[in-house]
């Protein structure tokens, strides 16, 4: 994402110059959209989610000081929004672990342990993972959530993590490893579940 | 072996030094739960990474026009209001209500009289209202009780 973003277009904007405003729009729309689906993956509600982003970003741009750069403050905007989503959710949109059948928990699980996919490049049931990726992100405390997507689906480096977060590195990346923890012992909870169940079933 | 277990993050994100990373990597070799957790956290990433956001039919031009109707609500500016600081605006909001509704306590610093005050009625009731100097200043109660606190 560049970030390009003119104090001539931030100051048009705010003077209710729309197509400065749409210009604004256009060059942030995609990251905005990007960290959005990737962390609430609920397809339905991107383009509101995305009005209502830019919608704060126009309300809060008299706010904006200029010394900062453009493209992490919007971010920080939606990945509040984001927040403030996974708050409210009442409802789960994804399967847990606890609805899947046996069979289905069984064979996903141990496609997710074999050491030989994990240089691969294809996956075998990408639904399948990805189904039960976001069950388990689902179930992440909000903030952690939004650190480890920042990070590890999109990639960005603790520093834009923390700028985007408006936290110090040391925070953003003890949010990260928190979410990491606490996606593999959810994992393995369900791993020695299955294993004490198969055991049990020799043991008879 | 637990050490080098404890290690994993910091491998994830290259935080390592070229030894500590090739001594992990020896240990991964061999630690099946460490190399479970990178195989789970390779999978899960890759799966939400590849999964490309669809494509959004808002054209940038029809989001701005959107903004701009919508920002001068009362309900919009409100909330703009709110939320920069939610939690300090939400106190505040609180505190005029409670002070409003007259719930708060009002709060009195006592003088060296109160205390002395409070203090007698706490050790002896009777005993206050004989002795203590009343209506006199601070100054005048401390040099009373420098004196022993006699009566007048």
């Amino acid at each position: 994402m560049s970030d390009s973003a003119g104090p001539v277009l931030i100051e048009a904007a705010i003077k209710g110059d729309e197509p400065a405003f749409a210009e604004l729009v256009r060059r942030y729309q995609a990251a905005v959209w990007g960290a959005v689906y990737r962390t609430l993956g609920n397809s339905s509600e991107g383009e509101d989610a995305v009005q209502e982003i830019f919608l704060r970003v126009l309300v809060s741009l008299p706010r904006f000081d200029r010394q900062l750069p453009f493209g992490p403050w919007i971010l920080r905007i939606a990945s509040n929004y984001c927040i403030d989503q996974l708050r409210r959710r009442k409802t789960r949109k994804y399967r847990l672990w606890s609805d899947l059948t046996e069979a289905e928990a069984e064979r996903i699980a141990n496609k997710m342990v074999h050491k030989p996919d994990v240089g691969s490049t294809t996956v075998e049931d990408p639904a399948a993972y990805l189904e039960v990726a976001r069950s388990l992100l689902d179930q992440l405390k909000p903030k952690r959530r939004m650190a480890f997507v920042l990070r590890e689906i999109e990639g960005r480096s603790y520093a834009a993590v923390a700028k985007i977060l408006g936290v110090p590195e040391v925070t953003a990346r003890v949010r990260v490893w928190r979410a990491r923890a606490d996606l593999h012992q959810e994992f393995c909870r369900y791993l020695a579940k299955q294993r004490g169940g198969t055991r049990n079933e020799k043991a008879l | 072996m637990k050490k080098l277990c404890d290690w994993f993050n910091r491998y994830r994100d290259g935080m390592l030094t070229p030894d500590q990373q090739k001594q992990f990597e020896s240990h991964i070799a061999v630690c099946e739960e460490c190399q479970i957790r990178a195989s789970f956290l390779n999978h899960l990433v890759r799966s939400v990474k590849e999964q490309e956001p669809p494509a959004l039919t808002a054209r940038p031009v029809m989001v701005a026009a959107r903004a701009y109707e919508s920002c001068n609500s009362w309900d919009v500016q409100f909330l703009s209001w709110l939320r920069p600081a939610p939690a300090w605006s939400t106190l505040a909001a609180l505190v005029l209500l409670l002070s409003l509704f007259g719930i708060l306590p009002s709060v009195s610093l006592p003088g060296v009289s109160g205390e002395y005050e409070e203090l007698m009625m706490e050790s002896d009731p009777g005993r206050l209202s004989g002795n203590a100097p009343q209506g006199e200043t601070d100054d005048a109660i401390m040099t009373w009780l420098e004196q022993g606190g006699s009566a007048k």
